[in-house]
């Protein structure tokens, strides 16, 4: 189905679950975006963007709404119909094909060219493999901090960041707040108290 | 669950109906997952043990495929409703996925063990493969379970002899030269669904059947349709079953997803009774 601007905004204005996944608003204003659920007061019609995934708006320069918390968004990384590369391609990424790996490799895997490949993501999400690769990274570091208890350095290990440095600078970065600060964050605005293991959506 | 659960390999798997655990290997190294729905959430909840931290981003997204979590059920549902033949069940059964697997090697295998035997008797079949090839559970810790083996790896099976294990001759190849062709690394790509089935249907012992079933399973393919199943020819019209062609042409309108469409045939088949316990256990929407 064609997402377009003006189904995107209806869909936001109603909070529509249905639509949970399937593109993301980007505030201009803000620079903040949100699933099509945030719970936030909605924004100007002008001032919105609708973008397919969450990697096109890192890309942009927006970072993830602290309230809806797009890491945990149903179908993040789902199935793109009509492009059987490009689902292909974010399956292998999914599985950190891209956190040792060369987007040449990965692009020889799927059977096209390192080129044809980075204009697929570009047409089809907007943003190139190598920044689906480390939005997932960052949104899957994220969900580890606010959901299980398991220290700084594991959820960058285990995310898969390369370095400590790295995920301090990353984080930092997108969040505008230390790693541990996202928690702290966290811990204040649900009043978390217990911890859990990582959900699956 | 439903459908995993008369299907878990004894000594890998442990299904009950709100329950799934599994021993894993990964880079050499074992571990066990176990993941159960939360009542009244519409998530799973796993929990992971396994000794090395940075895998946990690949066994999730692995979990998450072995669940199906990525499909867009509501959309699905939505097509699959047009056709009055399957509106009936699609609504009996909301959300219904595919279920994958863990191990797409350990999927093929058991298809071919089931080749015209009972979900059953496939299932001792494996059992005994297991006890005889896997490598056991090694997790450092000792642990309560009766989980105590890793499925065999390729390697291992591609020269096993497993005629004594009570499998026929031809059944025994065809897990032999999947295995060898694992092992090389043949099966690992492919660019479509028929290029995945037709490079299956050249080994020996796999069919059609067995690899659209492994295509569907395995290798996450929405569009995946064992048109030869008896079952699915049957649940149209009890009494004279459809050939394949007229199943084929029916199946046209439920494309690209097929493959969600032989579920709910497969499961509104014999299965009625349990609807609710399945409903629990598979219709996950996220």
């Amino acid at each position: 189905m064609k997402l377009d601007h003006e189904t995107c905004y209806r869909a936001v204005q109603a909070r529509d679950r249905r639509f949970d996944g399937r593109f993301f608003t980007a505030v201009l204003t803000t620079k903040i975006y949100c699933r099509p659920i945030c719970p936030a007061p909605t924004p100007k019609r002008e001032n919105c963007i609708f973008l397919p995934c969450a990697a096109a708006a890192h890309e942009k320069g927006f970072r993830p709404c602290l309230r809806c918390r797009p890491e945990i968004s149903p179908g993040l990384f789902a199935q793109f119909e009509g492009a059987a590369v490009v689902s292909r391609t974010l399956n292998l990424i999914a599985e950190g094909a891209l956190d040792n790996g060369k987007v040449a490799d990965l692009a020889e895997q799927v059977g096209v060219g390192d080129r044809h490949l980075r204009r697929l993501f570009t047409e089809h999400l907007g943003a190139s493999p190598l920044a689906v690769a480390q939005t997932r990274r960052i949104l899957f570091a994220k969900q580890l901090i606010d959901e299980t208890s398991l220290s700084m350095t594991d959820v960058a290990m285990a995310a898969g960041f390369m370095s400590i440095r790295r995920f301090n600078e990353v984080m930092q970065k997108t969040y505008q707040r230390s790693p541990a600060n996202c928690d702290e964050f966290m811990l204040q605005k649900i009043r978390k108290t217990h911890l859990h293991p990582p959900k699956l959506r | 669950m439903r459908f995993l659960l008369p299907r878990a390999i004894p000594g890998v798997e442990a299904v009950a109906s709100d329950f799934y655990c599994r021993t894993i290997c990964l880079d050499g190294l074992h571990g066990m997952v176990e993941v159960r729905p939360v009542e009244g959430q519409n998530h799973l909840l796993a929990k992971i043990r396994f000794p090395k931290v940075g895998a946990i981003a690949p066994i999730v997204e692995r979990l998450r495929r072995l669940f199906d979590l990525n499909a867009n059920v509501t959309e699905i549902a939505a097509h699959l409703e047009r056709d009055p033949q399957l509106r009936g069940r699609v609504a009996a059964l909301p959300g219904l996925r595919v279920p994958g697997t863990w191990d797409r090697f350990e999927l093929a295998v058991r298809a071919i063990l089931g080749q015209q035997i009972s979900v059953a008797a496939a299932t001792k079949l494996a059992g005994r493969l297991v006890e005889a090839y896997g490598e056991p559970l090694n997790l450092g810790t000792s642990i309560e379970t009766s989980l105590r083996f890793m499925f065999p790896k390729p390697e291992v099976l591609a020269i096993a002899d497993l005629t004594p294990l009570g499998l026929t001759r031809a059944r025994a190849k065809a897990i032999s030269s999947l295995a060898a062709a694992v092992a090389e690394g043949q099966l690992h790509n492919f660019s479509s669904l028929e290029s995945a089935v037709q490079t299956l249907c050249k080994l020996p012992g796999v069919g059609e059947w067995t690899a659209h079933y492994i295509a569907m399973r395995a290798l996450r393919e929405p569009d995946a349709f064992p048109a030869t199943d008896l079952g699915l020819r049957r649940s149209l019209s009890p009494n004279n079953p459809l050939t394949k062609a007229q199943l084929l042409e029916m199946a046209q309108s439920w494309r690209p997803w097929r493959a969600y469409a032989a579920m709910y045939l497969w499961l509104s088949e014999g299965l009625a009774d349990d609807l609710a316990l399945l409903a629990e256990g598979i219709a996950l929407e996220p």
